[in-house]
This record gives C-alpha cells, structure tokens and sequence, in this order.
C-alpha cells in the first residue's frame, strides 16, 4: 500500500523536471501510473472480503505513539479504486483540455498531490496521518481551484473552500484527539473497538458533533455547500476528479469509517438524516435554476452528497444503497463533468441556456453524452438504476415515511440535472464563439465512465464482493447485502422510480421558465456579485460577514497592538513582564536568602565597578548629546564586562565587551542619519519611564537574590562540567554548551540573527528608496 | 559616507586589520578549550571590516569580503546546519558530535569534530549577520 503512495510522491518529484519536456505528454504518464494502481487495488480488493483487512504500519513519532499505519478494507478498497481509477481518466483528458498550458507543471504537482493526499486519507489507520491527508487534499483543492489565479473570482473561490473546509478539518482534529484520548491509542481501527461500547458519554458526544462539523464542511453539507458550487473556477478535470467524485465525498468517507462508533450514538440517526436530507433537498432545488452547466452538476454533487450522508444515518439498512450509491454517483457525475468540460472546451461556452447543435460539433461527444445522461438519470439497466432502487427500497422499509419522500425528491432532482444535459443536443445550433476540435482524450474519460456505469447495472452481482467489503467495514449485518440484482419484479420501488423520471422530464421541459424564476428571485449568485433577493439569507451570506468581521477586528486590534511605537512596545513588554513575574512572585512567596547580608559584603574593585554602571547609567538618562549618551553607555557595558570577568565568565565579558564595541560601531554609522538629539518627552512620561524601569530593575534583581534561596538540582551543570570534556572533548564548558549541548538552541539563534540581519537590510533598502 | 579618514587611522588599519581577523581565527579554533568561540570570533572578524569602512571607504570593504555579507550567513548558516547532519547519516540524533582522532605523535592527537564544524558555521553567520546590518548602515 505504501508504494502505492511513494509511486505518487516520486511523480510529484519528477513533474518539474520532466513536464517542460515532456508538456502535455506527461498526462500519459500519470494515467498509467494510475491505472497501475487501478489494477493493483482491484487485483487485492477481492481478497479482503476472505482475508480479512491488509495492513501495513512503519515507525513515524514513536514519543507520540504515532505511526504510519495503513489499512485496506472494503470501504477503503472502494475509495482507493475511485480515486486511482478515476485520477488515471482525468490524466488522461487533461492531456486534451489544458494541452500546452504554461503552468503545466504547478498543475500536475497539485493534481498529483491531492490524488496522494485523498489515497493516503482512505488508506491512514492512524488518526494523525488521515488529519495530515485530511488537510493536504483541503491545501491541493485550495491550489487547483485558484489555478486560474489571474481571475480574482478563482482567487476569492480558492480562498473560500480553503477557510471553511480548513475550520471543519480542526474540528476534526478536535475530534480524533478526543477520541484517542479517551481510547488511548491513535489508531483508528483499535479506537472503533474500544470505544464502540461506550459511545453514549458526554465526551463522546462532543467528539461525535465535531466530527459532523468536519465531514459537513468537506462533503459540503448545509449550511457549508456554498463552497462547493464556488469551487467550479477549478479547471474541469480537477471538477470532475476531486469536487465530485472523491475530496468531497472525504466527509462521508469519515462518517462511514466512524460509523460502526457512532451509529449506536441517540444523535446519530436524526443527526445525519436531518443533516443529509437537507442537504440534498437545498441541492436538488438550487441546482434547477442554474445556467452554468457545471455549477448545475456542483449542486447535484450537493444534493447526491447529502443522499449518502441520509442513507448512513439510516445505520446498516442504509449501507448497501450507501455503497451502490457512492460507486454509481462517482462514475456518472464524474462522466458528467467530463462531458461538460468537453461541451465547452468544444463551444467555448458552458451556459446551458445558450449551447445547442452538439450534433454539428462533434457527434462522438453526442455519444458520450446520451451515455452519461442515461447513467446519470438512473435509466435501467444502469448502477444508478440499481443504486436508486435499493435507496427507495431502504427507505420505504425505514422507520419513518419522510425518509422515503426526501429520497424521492432528491433522485427526481438528479434525474432532472440529467435530461438537462440532453439540451446541448436537442436545441438548435447558435453561433459558437471558438469552436475547438474534441480530441479523443476529451471522450475516453466519460465514455469509460458512463459505459462503467451501464455495464455494472447489467452484471451487478459481479460487484458482490466489493459491496459486501463496504458493508462489512459499516458493521452491517452480512444478510442484508448479499442480494444484488438489476431486477426486483414489480415493485412500489419501481413504479416510483418510473414515476419519478417522468416528473423530472417535465420539469426539464418546463426548465427555460423556471430559470427565469430563479433568477427573479436571485436564489444563488456568483462569489464576487453582491446578493440580492433570496440570496440574502443563504449561508454563505454569513459567511462573507464573518471574514468582513474578522478583518475588522484585526484592524482595532492592530491599530492598538501594533501603533509603531518602539517606547509602546517595550513597556507593554515590560508592563506585562511586571505583573505576571511579580503576581506569580508574591503569590508563592518566594523567598529571599537568609544568608543575605554576607552577599551584601562586596570588595572594592565590585564597589568601583557598581558605582560606574550606577553613575553612567544616570549620565546617560541625563545626557544632553548623544555623544555623551553612547560614550557613558559604553563605560557600563565594560564595567559589566568586567564584573563578567571578575566573577569567572570569561566567555560571557569577551561578548559583552565585543558587543558594545560593535554598538558604538554602527551608532557611528548611524551617527549622520539621526534626527537632531532633543528632548521630546514631557517630565510626566518621563517618570512614568523612570518609575517602570525602577521597577523592573528591582524585581529582576530580586529575582537574582531570590536564585540564592533555591536548592537546586546540581544536576544540570554538573553534568555539563562532567561531561564536557570526557564526552565532548572540550575543556571550556560554555563553548561545549553552545556548539554542543545546546546546539539546537544555537542552531536557531544564529538563524534569528541572520533573518534580523535580513529584516534591518530591507528596512534601511526601504527607506532609502522612499527618500530617493 | 564621506572618507573623513585621516592617514594615520589609514595606516593603523592596514596593519591592525589583517591581526584582527587572525586573532578571530585563533579565538575561534580555540574556543573549545579556553574562553573564545564562533561567536566572540565573528564578532571581531567583523570589527575587523568595520574598520576598513571607517579607514577607505564601504566599497574597499565590500570588495575585501569578496561575498555579499548575507550570502555569508547563508552559507554560516548551511555549514551549522550540515555539522549537524553529519550525525544523521551515521544514524545519530540530528547534532550528535562526532570526534575522529588523528595520533600525530606519540603523545600529540589532532581531535576533528563536528562541533568544530559547528562553530566555523557560528562564526561566518555572525560575521555575515553583523555586517549585513553594518554595511546596510553605512550605505548612503
């Protein structure tokens, strides 16, 4: 399984080395590097249905019992032969749609990073690693919706499915950190048995409903569709491949993995059928009025997406549908889009209002086209058919009669979507604005899709063992799935599966109207556009306030934090510094030495010194020219130096004696560039400053008393000055310390240095070009 | 900046420059042992430079570094941060000092170690670090 994921990052390596040689030939590549594992995963997939699970599990963060654990089982297989299967037909059409785009290589790392991300999220047993995939499929979505990033509509899109799919992925951290804690292991699979008993605690509760946070705003769940239709900026392939038929379908994929947690869980059930059956209801009615064929198909997606939430809340009577579903969906959306993508890669349009006379243009993409409407409407002897039936088929059996409406409502919305696309066929042609030559590259991906979906209606019960594997991770009972078959007899399902055809064919032709209706009433808008009318109070409304918010907040705050005033800074440092250090000081009472008079005996040469630092420290507050004021300050730091020395840390007055030189240094430099020495302070500030500074003074240096009255540990240094030369081959203990001990800590302090270097160079750069 | 230099600063810094930057050297190399280091002996490298600027001019001192002083801490920064490696490779922890002891004598072993790999690192980022603020300053 790892290779499989080594495979893809090895790719990703490749792709800017090899794309500006290879250009568009390099999809060939991916394809079949992709079909390789295709044929990988389904040569394995039937085996686990015996054999149980594979998995596979190397060291990673041992200290925090992370791994790199990686399991395959029938709800993974499943995913693993969608993500790779699907990635090598959109390689493959990529090929003809971006042909020689300059920014090829940006493309492919993206593309091939997601499709390593999301194989790696259904792969991950360990809950670290799937929040790591988790985030980088959100991260490779953000990259490939804003390709097209010279339009400020794909950036405002990119930016949009980046917050709220980023925000539902720390409520999933939340949650797995929950959940491992209360299990005490971070893997899943251990976790799903430990806990399975106990779901009904408080906590478990909480792990529950921020886990639904995270699932809903990836699957795009109401009130977080929004992003999805949006996220239609994305260059067709990267619609069809991770915005239909896999990223978005990571939130059910969780739900899924959790459910044989959960599903016992009160809340489970009506969480998830009020959460799915929403969502497919707003998806099915808002994708009606849609003039752009691909946000069409992008509220489907919503509306099919919150179908399979509603059938996993149904709990194991949901999960054969919830598997037939899944597959059937992600081959004929994915086909949709394909199609869609060739439509206007073809007509230089994609306005469903506007598109007509397909038959002139390309009568192979006729062709793929009837296929997919055909999948895609449930027609039998499609999937879709089977997939249709069973859901109808649960929910009339379930428990209550509104499952069975919702579902009925939906699937007449998808089937209405369906015979929509039929319009590019069947309406008359109008002058195109540049039409493109379909390469075969275009068709073979919708074709194989769409005939997919036609061929596994027909010979279903081949698809045996790999439904039973879904439903088998879902913990549902074996009996209730084993049974597959296109066809049932007469049934109540089937009349209303007829009838419901029938229903949307009639609101297709009613279609042009309804559209107008949509737009008099303004339901959904375009990201940048302002809402009007229905929009008003869609969710997404609340979004855009919220991040106005947000911005606004930002301002107070830095306006306040952030004035540009070096004296601000300092004494909220030092203000803050005070009350913590001092608050924390008098509530434990520390202590000062008893022995406190015997350090007050110091010798002359200490007294000499301490009176020079006393004294310069006064000249320098008090000088009149700042000659005076950096002279007097380097009497200080050389008696500090000295003292330094006196007391045994000759290493520490070589720096304090370096550093001052090189502060008089550059103070010369500088000398010419500053304003003239005058004093702007009013005396009341002034002692303001004296009386901080006073104060910080004392504390710190009743702290250095305070460090007298402490028995230490003598470990530490001890050790240090045992070791420094037995181990470390070196008899100065500081310098030991700081290239050897404490190399880290040096490490990063000689990186500071040089990004403060960095910074004081731009700075002055910028003033110099602003004076100019 | 306008060469306020007079002959006699001039001559002191031709002479008491190329001793600075040797005595950084011997600050650096003995360091390990007895009071010095990387960081003592970028410091001094760098007066040693500053004083070129302040005797002739920012464009002699530039030309005697040869690097851009921020390339010099790069580069500071590169070796810290390979010594480190080293340990790596050999299957340590990251910064794990390594020691080769090479008998020169009898009683004489020279002591190579990544530490001291470590504090060249220290000493051209400090150099590099200083002198970028430096130079920056002294640009008009």
């Amino acid at each position: 399984m790892l290779f499989s994921l080594v495979a893809l990052a090895l790719l990703i390596v490749l792709a800017p080395i090899a794309v500006p040689y290879l250009q568009r030939r390099f999809g060939y590549l991916v394809a079949s590097i992709s079909f390789a594992l295709f044929l990988w995963f389904a040569v394995h997939t039937p085996g686990l249905w015996q054999d149980g699970p594979r998995s596979q599990v190397l060291p990673w963060l041992p200290t925090l019992g992370s791994s790199l654990a990686f399991r395959l089982d029938g709800l993974s297989a499943l995913f693993a032969l969608l993500i790779t299967g699907i990635g090598a037909l959109v390689a493959l059409y990529t090929v003809g749609y971006l042909e020689d785009h300059p920014r090829l290589v940006r493309f492919w790392i993206a593309l091939l990073l997601f499709e390593l991300a999301m194989l790696g999220l259904v792969l991950a047993d360990d809950a670290l690693l799937l929040f790591v995939f988790w985030e980088l499929t959100g991260l490779a979505s953000f990259f490939l919706i804003g390709f097209a990033n010279e339009r400020p509509r794909a950036r405002a899109s990119a930016q949009q499915a980046l917050v709220v799919t980023g925000a539902g992925g720390l409520a999933l951290l939340a949650a797995l950190l929950l959940l491992a804690q209360q299990a005490g292991t971070l893997r899943l699979s251990e976790t799903i048995n430990l806990l399975q008993a106990a779901s009904d605690t408080p906590l478990m509760t909480a792990a529950f409903l921020l886990l639904l946070l995270g699932a809903a705003t990836k699957s795009a769940q109401a009130p977080f569709h929004f992003w999805l239709p949006n996220a239609m900026e994305a260059p067709t392939p990267v619609s069809a491949y991770l915005h239909s038929a896999t990223m978005v379908k990571a939130g059910v994929y969780l739900l899924a993995r959790m459910s044989p947690l959960f599903a016992s869980h009160p809340w489970w059930e009506p969480g998830l059928v009020v959460l799915g059956g929403t969502t497919a209801l707003l998806g099915a009615l808002l994708a009606i009025p849609q003039r752009d064929l691909k946000r069409l198909l992008a509220y489907s997606t919503v509306s099919a997406l919150g179908t399979l939430v509603l059938l996993l809340g149904l709990g194991p009577a949901g999960a054969k549908p919830f598997a037939l579903l899944l597959l059937a969906h992600a081959l004929y959306k994915g086909g949709a889009f394909l199609v869609a993508g060739a439509i206007e890669h073809a007509s230089g349009s994609r306005n469903l209002d506007e598109i007509g006379g397909l038959w002139h243009i390309s009568p192979a993409l006729v062709l793929c086209t009837g296929l997919v409407v055909i999948a895609a409407a449930g027609l039998p002897p499609t999937l879709s058919f089977v997939a249709k039936e069973a859901a109808l088929d649960a929910g009339l059996h379930g428990t209550a009669v509104h499952v069975f409406l919702v579902l009925l409502l939906s699937f007449t919305g998808h089937a209405v979507v369906a015979w929509l696309l039929l319009r590019p066929i069947l309406t008359r042609s109008r002058p195109l604005h540049d039409p493109h030559a379909v390469n075969w590259t275009l068709l073979v991906g919708p074709l194989i899709l769409a005939s997919t979906a036609l061929v596994s209606g027909v010979a279903v019960s081949r698809l045996a063992s790999l439904i039973q594997g879904v439903t088998a991770s879902l913990h549902a009972p074996a009996g209730e799935s084993s049974e597959l078959a296109l066809w049932h007899g007469f049934t109540p399902v089937l009349g209303a599966s007829l009838a419901l055809l029938v229903v949307a064919a009639a609101i297709a032709l009613l279609w042009p109207r309804l559209l107008r209706l949509g737009d008099r009433l303004a339901v959904t808008a375009p990201i940048e556009e302002a809402p009007r009318g229905l929009g008003r109070w869609g969710a997404e409304r609340w979004y855009s306030s919220a991040l106005l918010g947000l911005v606004r907040i930002a301002t107070i705050t830095t306006a306040y934090l952030q004035n540009g005033y070096l004296r601000v800074y300092v004494s909220t440092v030092i203000v803050t510094a005070l009350a913590l250090v001092g608050a924390s000081a008098l509530h434990n009472r520390i202590p000062l030495p008893e022995y406190l008079p015997a350090l007050l005996i110091i010798d002359v040469i200490d007294a000499i010194l301490v009176g020079i630092i006393v004294v310069s420290s006064l000249v320098a507050v008090r000088a009149t020219e700042r000659l005076a004021a950096v002279a007097t300050l380097g009497a200080l730091g050389f008696s500090l130096a000295l003292l330094y020395a006196r007391y045994g840390a000759p290493d520490l007055a070589i720096t304090q004696v370096l550093v001052d030189t090189l502060t008089v240094v550059l103070l010369v430099f500088a000398f010419y560039r500053l304003p003239r020495y005058a004093r702007l302070s009013s005396t009341r500030s002034r002692v303001r400053d004296a009386l901080l500074a006073s104060a910080f003074g004392g504390m710190m240096a009743g702290f250095a008393l305070a460090t007298h009255a402490f028995r230490y540990p003598e470990r530490i240094s001890t050790f240090f000055a045992e070791h420094a030369y037995t181990a470390a081959h070196g008899r100065n203990v500081v310098n030991v310390i700081l290239v050897d001990f404490r190399a880290l800590d040096t490490l990063g302090e000689i990186t500071v240095l040089g990004l403060a270097a960095l910074g004081v160079a731009a700075l002055l750069r910028r003033r110099g070009e602003r004076a100019t | 900046m306008t060469t306020l230099a007079s002959l006699i600063l001039r001559t002191a810094v031709r002479w008491i420059s190329p001793l600075l930057l040797l005595f950084s050297l011997f600050l650096l190399l003995r360091g390990h042992h007895e009071p010095g280091g990387g960081f003592a002996g970028g410091l001094i490298a760098a007066t040693a430079f500053a004083l070129v600027t302040f005797g002739y001019d920012l464009a002699t001192a530039k030309r005697l570094l040869r690097v851009r002083p921020l390339t010099l801490t790069a580069i500071g920064i590169a070796v810290a941060l390979a010594s480190g490696l080293l340990s790596l490779l050999l299957g340590d922890p990251f910064l794990t000092g390594l020691w080769l002891e090479i008998p020169v004598t009898t009683t004489l072993t020279l002591e190579l170690g990544s530490p001291v790999l470590f504090d060249i690192g220290v000493y051209l980022a400090v150099i590099g670090a200083t002198l970028t603020m430096l130079f920056a300053f002294a640009e008009e």
